[in-house]
C-alpha cells in the first residue's frame, strides 16, 4: 500500500511533464513535415555550386477557377431521328458581372447535326464556330448594352440539334481544348474558369 | 500500480519514436534542400561535384542523394618545373594571350605582326585585338636593334620602325636569334614576282642540318602553315610596314630564321573556303496590309510580328518589328539562317502579327477580291526562296485582326470572349499599355471601330494552320 502511495507520488510529476513534452515534440515533427512539403526551401549555398533548373509543367489557362456551365435538354425522353431539339447552356458566375464568355460543346457530328445557336441574354450575342470538330461559342454584350449580368443558373444560350440517327449520346460541355477553353470575362477583363458538366440523350 | 507502471513505459518509447522520426525527417529535409540531390550540390566549400568527402570533413550540404567516393585526403600538385623562354619571333611557336606577364616564362604577345592564335604567333584572317607593342620597345635608323635583353619588350627585342629595318652588318641580314643589329633604311628593292605557284629555292642550310621547319606562315595568309625543308627560303609574313619578307628554314635548329628581303605573296590565291551547296541565309522583307490601316497611322507606328515556313524545310518562328508606311503598308524584315535555297525550293510563309491571325501565304504576290478573304489552308506552299534578300509583298490582302495579346504578349491564335471583352471594358480608352493590346486601327483610340474591325474577323476565328 505504502509503496502504491510512493509511486503514485513520485510519478504523478513525471506525468505533468511528459505531455508538454509530447505535445512539443509532435509540434517539431509536423513542422519538419511542413518543411518537406516545401519544395523551394534552400539552404545557404556553399562556394561553388551548380543548380538544377526546375522544369516547370506546361503553362496552363490562366484564370480563376469560379462559376459553372452544364446543359440541360427539354422533352430528354422524346427524341426522334429528324425532330429538332432544344439543348439549354445554363451559367453561374459566381457572383460576377459577365461582359462575355465561351462555351465549347462537342457530341458525336454522325448523330446530330447543328440547327443553329442563340444568346438567351439580353443585350449579348452569340457567335459559333463548328471548323475543328467541336462548337466553339464565343457569346458577348454589346458595347452600347450597359447591363453587365451576373449568371445564377441562368439559362445563357440555346442550341437547336438535329439528330440523325437513333441511340444512346452524350453531349459535354469541355474545359479545355486546343487553345480553346470555356470561361466568364468580368467587367475588368478578369478570366474565370467554370466547371462544366454533359448530358445524355436518348434518339429513338 | 500495475496500471501505472505500463503508462510510464510507453512514455518513454514514444519519446524515442518521436526522436527518431525528427531526426531522420530533419536529416533527409537538410540534406535534400531544393536542389536535387547529391550529385547537383557541391560540399561545404568542396568544388567537387561528385560529393567526395576531402579531409575527412563532411560536406554540410550535398545535395540530396547518397554521398559517392570516399574519404581521401587531397594530393599536393607538384610544382611546375618553369620551361625556357622561347622566341615569339618565330611563327608556331607557343605564346600566351594578352594581358600575361610573362611570370610563366613565356612571352606575353607575338612579335613581327603576328597574332596569339590558340597559342601559337600567327596571322589570321579574323578580327584579333592585337596586344600593341610598346613604344619603348621601337627605334629607328642607325640605333641597335634585335635582342638587347630591354625590360618591357617582348623577348627583350628592340624593334626598326620609320621605315628602317633590322640588319645584322656582319651579314648583311636579319640578326639571328638573341642578337644585335642595327636598324637601317630599307633598301630600295625590287621585288621579284613569281608567276608560278611558290617554287622553292633551296639554300645551303643556315648553319647545317637537315631539320625541316614547321609552322611556316605564309605572307598570302594562307589558312594552313607550311613545312619547309632544311635552307629553304619562302616568302613569310609581313613586317610592321605590311610588306612581305623571306624567311628561311635553320637545318640545325628547326626554326624559321627571318631573313627580311622583301618577297612578294605565291600566287594563285588560296582557293576560296567552299559551302554547301543548295542552303543560305534568307532575308525576307515583307510589306503587308493590316486591316482597318489605311494610311499612317495617328497612334503606334510599329507592331511586333513573326514568321514561320512550311515547305521546303519547317524553320520555326523569327520575330520582326512592322513600321507603317503611306498607303497603309507596313514593311519589316525578318532572317532565317542555313534554310534550303534556290529556285526550286517551295515555301509557304507563315506570318503572325501583333493582334492578329496567323495567315499562312503560298504564293508571290497574292489577292483578293475583299478584305480576309485569301485562303491557302489546304495549299501547298509555291514560294521559292534564295539566299540573300527575298522582297515578299503581301500587301494585296489583309493581314486580319482579333487575336489580342494578353498584358504579357501571349495570343491563343482566336479570337474569343477574352478578345471581345477586352475591346469592351476599354472603350474609349487611350492609355499606351491598354493601346497596345486592343487599338486595332492603330488610331490611337480603343472605340467602336475597332469592336467593328473585330467583329468582321469572327467568322475567320482561327490562326491559318
Amino acid at each position: 500500500m505504502d509503496n502504491d502511495v510512493v509511486t503514485q507520488q513520485t510519478q504523478a510529476p513525471k506525468n505533468k511533464f511528459l505531455i508538454p513534452f509530447l505535445i512539443v515534440l509532435v509540434l517539431v515533427a509536423v513542422f519538419e513535415f511542413v518543411l518537406l512539403l516545401k519544395k523551394d526551401g534552400k539552404l545557404p549555398t556553399a562556394a561553388s555550386t551548380s543548380v538544377e533548373e526546375i522544369s516547370k509543367a506546361p503553362e496552363e489557362m490562366e484564370g480563376i477557377k469560379e462559376g459553372s456551365l452544364t446543359l440541360s435538354v427539354d422533352n430528354n425522353t422524346n427524341i426522334v431521328v429528324g425532330s429538332p431539339f432544344t439543348v439549354t447552356v445554363n451559367a453561374d458566375s459566381n457572383g460576377h458581372s459577365v461582359v462575355a464568355f465561351d462555351a465549347i460543346l462537342q457530341y458525336d457530328n454522325t448523330a446530330f447535326t447543328l440547327g443553329s445557336v442563340s444568346s438567351t441574354v439580353d443585350g449579348f450575342s452569340a457567335t459559333s464556330n463548328s471548323s475543328r470538330g467541336y462548337l466553339d461559342i464565343t457569346s458577348s454584350k454589346s458595347p452600347q448594352t450597359t447591363a453587365t449580368p451576373v449568371f445564377k443558373d441562368a439559362s445563357v444560350l440555346t442550341l437547336t440539334l438535329i439528330p440523325q440517327k437513333s441511340g444512346s449520346y452524350k453531349i459535354n460541355l469541355l474545359k479545355k481544348i486546343d487553345k480553346a477553353s470555356a470561361k466568364f470575362v468580368d467587367t475588368n477583363t478578369k478570366i474565370f474558369l467554370p466547371t462544366t458538366g454533359s448530358v445524355d440523350v436518348m434518339v429513338k | 500500480m500495475k496500471l501505472k507502471f505500463k503508462k510510464s513505459a510507453f512514455a518513454p518509447l514514444l519519446i524515442i519514436l518521436f526522436l527518431l522520426i525528427t531526426s531522420a525527417v530533419t536529416s533527409y529535409v537538410v540534406i535534400n534542400q531544393g536542389t536535387g540531390g547529391y550529385k547537383t550540390r557541391a560540399g561545404w566549400g568542396i568544388p567537387d561535384l561528385d560529393c567526395k568527402l576531402v579531409g575527412g570533413k563532411i560536406p554540410i550540404s550535398c545535395g540530396g542523394g547518397k554521398i559517392t567516393g570516399s574519404f581521401s585526403t587531397p594530393t599536393p600538385k607538384p610544382k611546375a618545373t618553369p620551361t625556357p623562354r622561347p622566341s615569339c619571333a618565330t611563327p608556331g611557336v607557343a605564346c600566351c594571350p594578352g594581358g600575361n606577364n610573362g611570370s610563366q616564362g613565356i612571352p606575353p604577345y607575338c612579335q613581327g605582326g603576328l597574332f596569339c592564335i590558340s597559342g601559337k604567333c600567327s596571322r589570321s584572317n579574323s578580327t584579333p585585338t592585337p596586344t600593341p607593342r610598346p613604344n619603348t620597345c621601337a627605334t629607328k635608323a642607325p640605333n641597335s636593334c634585335g635582342y638587347m635583353n630591354r625590360a618591357g619588350c617582348p623577348d627583350g627585342v628592340v624593334y626598326c620602325t620609320g621605315g628602317s629595318t633590322c640588319i645584322d652588318p656582319a651579314t648583311g641580314k636579319g640578326p639571328a636569334e638573341g642578337k644585335k643589329g642595327k636598324c637601317v633604311d630599307k633598301p630600295t628593292i625590287t621585288p621579284t614576282p613569281t608567276t608560278k605557284p611558290y617554287n622553292p629555292n633551296p639554300q645551303p642550310p643556315v648553319g647545317g642540318g637537315t631539320s625541316s621547319c614547321e609552322g611556316g606562315i605564309w605572307c598570302d595568309e594562307a589558312p594552313t602553315t607550311y613545312t619547309g625543308a632544311a635552307g629553304e627560303i619562302v616568302c613569310g609574313q609581313r613586317d610592321t610596314g605590311g610588306t612581305c619578307r623571306d624567311w628561311q628554314c635553320n637545318g640545325s635548329t628547326g626554326t624559321w630564321s627571318y631573313l627580311g628581303n622583301a618577297c612578294n605573296p605565291r600566287t594563285p590565291a588560296v582557293p576560296p573556303t567552299e559551302t554547301p551547296v543548295g542552303t543560305g541565309d534568307v532575308t525576307l522583307e515583307f510589306t503587308l496590309r493590316l486591316q482597318g490601316v489605311t494610311g499612317i497611322p495617328k497612334g503606334s507606328k510599329t507592331v511586333p510580328f513573326k514568321v514561320k515556313l512550311k515547305g521546303s524545310s519547317d524553320e520555326d518562328y523569327v520575330t520582326g518589328t512592322l513600321t507603317a508606311g503611306s498607303s497603309g503598308k507596313w514593311t519589316g524584315s525578318t532572317e532565317f539562317k542555313g534554310i534550303p535555297v534556290g529556285a526550286d525550293t517551295n515555301y509557304a510563309v507563315y506570318v503572325k502579327v501583333g493582334k492578329h491571325f496567323q495567315k499562312k501565304v503560298c504564293v508571290l504576290n497574292p489577292t483578293e477580291s475583299s478584305g480576309g478573304q485569301y485562303s491557302c489552308k489546304d495549299g501547298v506552299g509555291l514560294i521559292p526562296l534564295t539566299a540573300g534578300t527575298n522582297p515578299l509583298d503581301f500587301s494585296g490582302i489583309s493581314q486580319l485582326v482579333g487575336d489580342l495579346p494578353t498584358e504579357s504578349g501571349e495570343q491563343n491564335g482566336r479570337v474569343d470572349s477574352y478578345d471581345k471583352g477586352f475591346l469592351l471594358n476599354n472603350q474609349r480608352s487611350t492609355d499606351p499599355a491598354k493601346l497596345q493590346i486592343g487599338d486595332l486601327n492603330f488610331d490611337g483610340i480603343i472605340d467602336t471601330a475597332d469592336w467593328s474591325l473585330i467583329l468582321q474577323s469572327l467568322n475567320v476565328k482561327y490562326d491559318d494552320e
